[in-house]
């Protein structure tokens, strides 16, 4: 494995794409029963790429410090668990900014990919022109509002 | 270059402007309008693609300092607790919108008379009635009949669809025994006039791709312009000129091209909103108007209004797919509208709401609050909050006062470097107390409608859609810029249509009101035109 750029729409090295792997995973892990991805599996590089292509450069140090804070011979994604933990707990003064901005993109490029809502029972679709369909509601409801009678101020009340 | 002189010049293609033109163009005059910005296209809304939730907030974001489009202007509001959120382009901040349509009550034309506060408008809404319903007609709007909080008047459509959670928040309501009824709202709930009904693709505050949300340029501009009415898009108004006997005599503005150019007319009409109006007038100084123009009360720019809202919201048992449904518009509660003496506050607010979250933002807010969490509980959690949350929008009444206003700034221009307006705002201790009051109520009526979990999120940054009040109406000059059919008292052929010229700002969403006062000018101005300008 090597630093060196794979692909020239690629924004991070491998090893950076490991360690980024690593840490989409533990924000949002696969569901038990398989029905929801986890966020390695929704193309969240390609997503930076596309939509957030200021972050990418922000994405390569953080990963790069993370890397640093993990402390190991071993690159961050083969640590254990509980290192890797110990590596995101210890980076968080430092990265905070970076964290409270990974997150939302994370979770923009996550809850619009196709396996994702249709995990959800949802439609993998823009809401036009298909639309939805919404109740009407229970307009009896309003009875007892009605019964009560008008409530706006007469003019004459002075 | 000047251009030929044209009869009546319209200075904004937004709700004001719209409805004026499309009211003046039977006179047969020749009426031209001037819009900063272009028109907007249907297709290109957020809602066309699957990434709808995050274009929401970049291209079509509400605040003009996060969109930068070409034809937005900066505004400064470093000064204020809340930002300013518009739209600068043919239909104005009604393509943006969320269409939510209530009007003001009897009551608030006369606050002065009623409660001792602020001023009266010179006008009243009996006055001003057969003009909502004019409007109304003209754009089509929904809602239910019979509403107790209003006299009665008759909507052209059946309501939008309140869905589950308007039976759950209704239970809620009646519980306590307070009003609520489902929200009057701009979007057409059934065909209407050739546009095709709603069909609840639920973000309508970034532009209604299916044309069923009745903003201006899918309902007065189409007919305005068949009447004959010139519409010039991407045209920033820089100035408006006057002669030497103080009569205004057309504009200097930038065309597409950046290029300086200059417009004759012989009346003038400004409908740029109640940060824009008066920016324009305070831009427009001259050897006669040394202080900008129609601003010999000194009122141009002050008493900015703009209706301070908190944001509570509650959860509830899934299934009530709350994320569905027009979102800005569900039920409309004015239980604690009308002024009540044992209260410790004067006037009244209104309780509006609205729809549940869609999926990205459930995920980010859940976060946000330490409710959806990195890791293993991150599916559970959001399984637990998403389409499961009901919004409660508390909208008190801004009341006037001198120092929230909008002035010059000495440093920002826009791309033609015509000065930015810079906002000076802070709220009142009546907004204050109303604004507690409302919390209280709010958090009551999740309860009794059965939430599981409340979050009250305080009062809102991005809540400046109601520009109110800048250029007040009423009948002496000195405490008034515009007399009581929107004619400058300064200039005789100047008049002002839009929410600026608002004496107070009641408690709702002000657009229905924005037209009917718009209609009720150029109607005015056609039945005087023999003796327009005495």
């Amino acid at each position: 494995m090597t630093d060196e750029m794979i692909k020239t729409d690629r924004v991070i090295t491998q090893r950076q794409t490991e360690t980024l792997n690593s840490l989409l995973g533990r924000i949002i892990p696969a569901s038990k029963d398989r029905s929801m991805p986890a966020a390695t599996d929704i193309g969240f590089e390609e997503y930076v790429v596309n939509i957030e292509p200021d972050f990418a450069a922000v994405l390569s140090r953080a990963l790069d410090y993370l890397e640093f804070v993990g402390g190991s011979d071993m690159c961050f994604a083969q640590l254990s668990d509980a290192a890797q933990q110990t590596a995101i707990d210890q980076s968080k003064q430092k990265l905070d900014q970076f964290y409270s901005a990974l997150t939302p993109i994370v979770f923009a490029c996550y809850y619009q990919n196709e396996k994702v809502l249709e995990g959800l029972g949802l439609e993998s679709r823009a809401p036009f022109p298909k639309g939805n369909e919404v109740e009407l509601g229970d307009l009896s409801l309003l009875d007892p509002v009605r019964a009560r009678g008008p409530i706006w101020r007469q003019l004459d009340e002075g | 270059m000047v251009n030929k002189t044209v009869d009546v010049l319209i200075i904004g293609a937004g709700a004001s402007g719209a409805a004026a033109a499309w009211s003046l163009a039977d006179t047969g005059m020749h009426i031209m309008c001037m819009e900063q910005g272009d028109w907007a296209k249907q297709s290109d809304y957020p809602s066309n693609t699957k990434d709808w939730e995050v274009r929401r907030n970049k291209e079509m974001s509400a605040s003009p300092n996060v969109r930068q489009m070409k034809s937005d202007y900066p505004i400064n509001d470093q000064e204020s607790p809340i930002s300013v959120v518009n739209y600068n382009g043919v239909g104005g901040s009604t393509v943006l919108y969320a269409a939510h349509f209530p009007r003001l009550h009897p009551s608030d034309f006369k606050v002065k008379s009623l409660d001792g506060v602020a001023e009266d408008w010179p006008i009243d809404y009996f006055q001003l009635e057969p003009y909502y319903q004019q409007n109304d007609k003209n754009i089509g709007v929904s809602g239910l009949d019979g509403d107790p909080a209003y006299p009665d008047k008759q909507l052209p459509l059946p309501p939008i669809p309140m869905g589950k959670m308007g039976n759950v928040i209704g239970e809620g309501f009646n519980k306590l025994g307070w009003h609520w009824w489902p929200s009057d709202a701009a979007i057409i709930s059934e065909p209407y006039e050739g546009r095709d009904r709603c069909i609840n693709l639920g973000p309508c505050i970034s532009g209604c791709s299916q044309g069923a949300k009745s903003s201006a340029d899918v309902t007065y501009w189409p007919m305005a312009i068949r009447a004959g009415v010139e519409l010039k898009t991407n045209c920033r108004v820089r100035e408006i000129t006057v002669d030497d006997k103080g009569m205004a005599t057309g504009v200097i503005y930038y065309d597409a091209q950046g290029q300086e150019q200059e417009q004759k007319a012989e009346v003038v009409i400004v409908a740029c909103n109640g940060v824009g109006t008066p920016r324009l007038l305070l831009n427009s100084k001259s050897e006669l108007f040394p202080d900008g123009l129609a601003n010999s009360s000194g009122l141009v720019g002050k008493n900015l209004m703009m209706h301070p809202w908190n944001h509570m919201e509650g959860f509830f048992e899934p299934g009530l797919a709350s994320h569905l449904g027009p979102q800005g518009s569900c039920v409309l509660s004015q239980q604690f509208y009308e002024s009540d003496a044992t209260r410790d506050f004067d006037r009244g607010y209104g309780l509006q709401v609205t729809r549940g979250s869609s999926p990205i933002a459930t995920a980010i807010n859940g976060y946000n609050r330490g409710d959806i969490p990195w890791g293993d509980g991150h599916h559970d959690a959001f399984k637990k909050y998403f389409g499961t949350n009901i919004a409660v929008g508390v909208c008190v009444e801004d009341l006037p006062e001198l120092h929230n206003c909008v002035t010059l700034d000495p440093d920002i221009t826009d791309s033609d470097g015509i000065a930015a307006p810079k906002i000076n705002y802070r709220l009142s201790e009546n907004s204050l107390k109303m604004l507690a009051h409302g919390r209280a109520r709010s958090r009551e009526l999740l309860e009794a409608a059965g939430a599981k979990q409340i979050n009250d999120y305080g009062q809102l940054r991005y809540a400046g859609w109601h520009l109110l009040g800048t250029a007040r109406m009423g009948r002496d000059p000195a405490t008034s810029v515009v007399n009581e059919w929107g004619r400058s008292h300064d200039v005789k052929n100047l008049f002002i249509v839009d929410g600026s010229i608002f004496v107070t700002s009641a408690a709702g969403n002000p657009t229905t009101t924005i037209q009917a006062l718009a209609l009720y000018i150029a109607d005015t101005m056609k039945k005087n035109l023999a003796n327009l300008f005495d």
